[in-house]
């Protein structure tokens, strides 16, 4: 009889237990929200229409199409306001920027709810995402082998693609029959940027963070590129060139 | 009183425990419904890729089965898809010519009637994400149910009449397809991108074992080494659309000069993703082909009109047209012309011929099994 009420008390013991566990409440989530940043080129205060849009550089007084404008940014850094730092870094969190696309000129974040106060982000990709090739992702990925951005010759993604096509003749009436190409890459090519930006992300609410980018800042910026003679680079092939469009890429990015 | 209490609960537990039981012998019995019937009977197939190939995107709805696989290989021979049963998609996309056509500029349809343009290679389509010249369709399943339709004018209820009365295929699609092994328009289509899925590379060509696999241009010989110097530089200017990966095509649109539009958008003779898109910007524009191959699959172009690849070499080099959407990439220093020497053509031809896979040719996985039989 003994042995009889010891099972009951085990079993009545290992049901408490159980119904005990069943309440015991989960950890409590992190509220989450999402940043989107939104990328603006423009052009004279103008949004850049690619292809078909007809620009003039009056500075140079050229003529001038966008064909491409596309570019990677990875590595999110972003400051609170109480200035601990939140970083997401991998490539499920790269983004690929194709300015002709326009679903494909937002990248968006999960941020833990709160206040910040900086935004941050690389200007293309960082060592290790550098390191991988088209073949380790699935071919829609932005990393993956359907963007066409990667250079085997150089293992190297292109960070940055700026392709257009241009009249430079002095009267502004021939045809567009010159281009310009910048294609930027390699690894010292990657550029850490960062702005002072007051932004709130609440729970399950998305906040779209407007990135302008001035495009004849990208010509005109501290580092004037001629639209006559400096027309084209690859990065390796052209390093000097290369290094001055990076400068002004970086230049003509702004936070309002 | 105290001994009837226990007794009580001793009773009720061995009735709960009973119960238990019970109702976990329940759970577990199978329907007697379900027997006869596994869709998950065919045997799961893995693709074997070369080095730096990228993992193929696969549809859930249609994974790939060696028995999926085996019924695809023989309906994409048989010519019972085409409404006079003249002709497969074997007899346009033939293995010995990098499967597209052998050397004609157009391939004749079923009513013996030329394409409107040259036949694509199929080789590594299960990469792409848009097929055809003009990407007008995003799926593979969709790109054979269109030529099925617009090449070989299939007759759906007839043809599957024929297939259904052939014990061989019977068998077949009960194999591939299980407890969905209707012989009807989706599951031929599914088996069909099935083993179109498995036409990859070898990684047995000369710029896969000795320039993209070990990464050394020197096991090139020096005519192909300078050729590959050529193709990466801004003076061959190859690298922009041709190596973005080890598939050889960035699976864009671009005009590559081919046709003088004069100063319209309009004036091209085919629009190719502009005649689809609708949008002008995109006239003159065509899908980058594989270079995979390409001495197998000549004649050249989306219109066939360059039947050799040295045609091909010296278009680029001497006769590049000018229209108002030509890629800027094919503008160099305001020339759209490369102007190459005859020693920096040989070189590059040279090159494009490390690109052949001949195991593809031959290779019984992927010529026609009717032959076998």
């Amino acid at each position: 009889m003994r042995t009889i009420n010891i099972f009951s008390i085990v079993i009545v013991s290992v049901g408490l237990l159980l119904m005990a566990n069943a309440c015991k409440p989960d950890p409590i989530p992190i509220a989450k929200g999402t940043l989107t940043l939104h990328f603006k080129p423009v052009i004279n205060g103008a949004d850049l229409i690619p292809q078909s849009g007809l620009y003039i550089n009056t500075a140079q007084n050229v003529r001038f199409k966008v064909d491409m404008l596309q570019f990677y940014i990875c590595d999110l850094v972003v400051k609170r306001a109480d200035d601990s730092i939140v970083s997401l870094t991998g490539a499920k969190h790269v983004g690929l920027i194709k300015v002709m696309d326009i679903i494909s000129k937002d990248v968006s974040f999960s941020l833990p709810e709160g206040e910040y106060k900086e935004v941050g982000f690389t200007l293309g990709l960082n060592s290790a995402l550098n390191s991988t090739q088209p073949g380790d992702y699935s071919t829609d990925h932005p990393l993956g082998t359907d963007n066409g951005n990667y250079w085997i010759m150089n293992s190297s993604y292109v960070f940055t693609k700026l392709e257009g096509v241009m009249d430079t003749t002095a009267s502004g009436t021939g045809s567009f029959t010159r281009s310009f190409l910048f294609h930027l890459g390699t690894n010292d090519f990657a550029a850490p940027v960062n702005y002072m930006k007051l932004f709130t992300i609440a729970k399950d609410q998305t906040n779209t963070i407007n990135v302008n980018m001035d495009v004849l800042t990208m010509f005109n910026g501290a580092f004037p590129i001629d639209m006559r003679s400096e027309v084209s680079t690859n990065t390796t092939d052209n390093l000097p060139l290369a290094q001055k469009f990076k400068n002004n890429f970086i230049q003509s990015i702004s936070i309002p | 009183m105290r001994r009837r209490l226990n007794r009580q609960f001793v009773v009720f537990t061995y009735a709960f425990i009973a119960l238990l039981t019970f109702l976990l012998a329940e759970g577990c019995r199978k329907d007697p419904n379900m027997e006869p019937c596994n869709s998950l009977a065919a045997t799961p197939y893995s693709l074997v890729k070369p080095l730096r190939f990228p993992d193929m995107t696969i549809p859930s709805n249609n994974p790939l089965t060696e028995e999926g696989i085996d019924l695809g290989h023989y309906l994409f021979y048989d010519s019972t898809l085409s409404f006079n049963h003249t002709i497969s998609c074997g007899t346009c996309h033939r293995p010995e010519y990098g499967f597209a056509d052998s050397g004609k500029v157009f391939s004749l349809n079923a009513k013996s009637l030329p394409t409107k343009r040259n036949t694509p290679a199929l080789l590594n389509s299960g990469y792409q994400n848009k097929f055809f010249y003009d990407g007008r369709q995003l799926t593979l399943e969709d790109a054979i149910d269109d030529a099925i339709v617009h090449e070989m004018f299939v007759d759906w209820d007839a043809s599957i009449k024929y297939l259904s009365a052939s014990s061989f295929y019977n068998q077949k699609f009960v194999a591939a397809f299980g407890c969905d092994s209707a012989i009807n328009k989706q599951n031929i289509i599914k088996s069909m991108a099935q083993f179109i899925r498995t036409i990859i590379s070898s990684g047995k060509s000369d710029i896969d074992t000795k320039l993209i696999a070990p990464n050394n241009p020197s096991l090139l010989s020096a005519a192909e080494y300078n050729g590959y110097q050529l193709f990466v530089s801004a003076r061959g200017d190859c690298f922009h659309c041709h190596f973005t990966s080890p598939l050889t095509s960035d699976n864009l649109f671009h005009n590559s000069g081919l046709e003088d539009s004069d100063t319209t958008f309009f004036g091209f003779k085919d629009l190719g993703r502009g005649g689809f898109t609708k949008d002008s910007i995109d006239n003159g524009k065509f899908k980058t082909p594989t270079l995979r191959n390409i001495a197998m699959t000549g004649p050249y172009m989306h219109d066939g009109s360059l039947q050799t690849l040295k045609d091909v070499i010296d278009f680029y080099s001497d006769s590049v047209k000018w229209s108002p959407t030509l890629d800027p990439k094919m503008i160099h220093a305001g020339n759209i012309r490369l102007r190459l020497t005859p020693t920096e053509k040989a070189d590059m031809l040279a090159f494009m011929n490390t690109m052949s896979d001949r195991e593809i040719s031959v290779n019984p996985k992927y010529t026609n099994p009717f032959y076998r039989h």
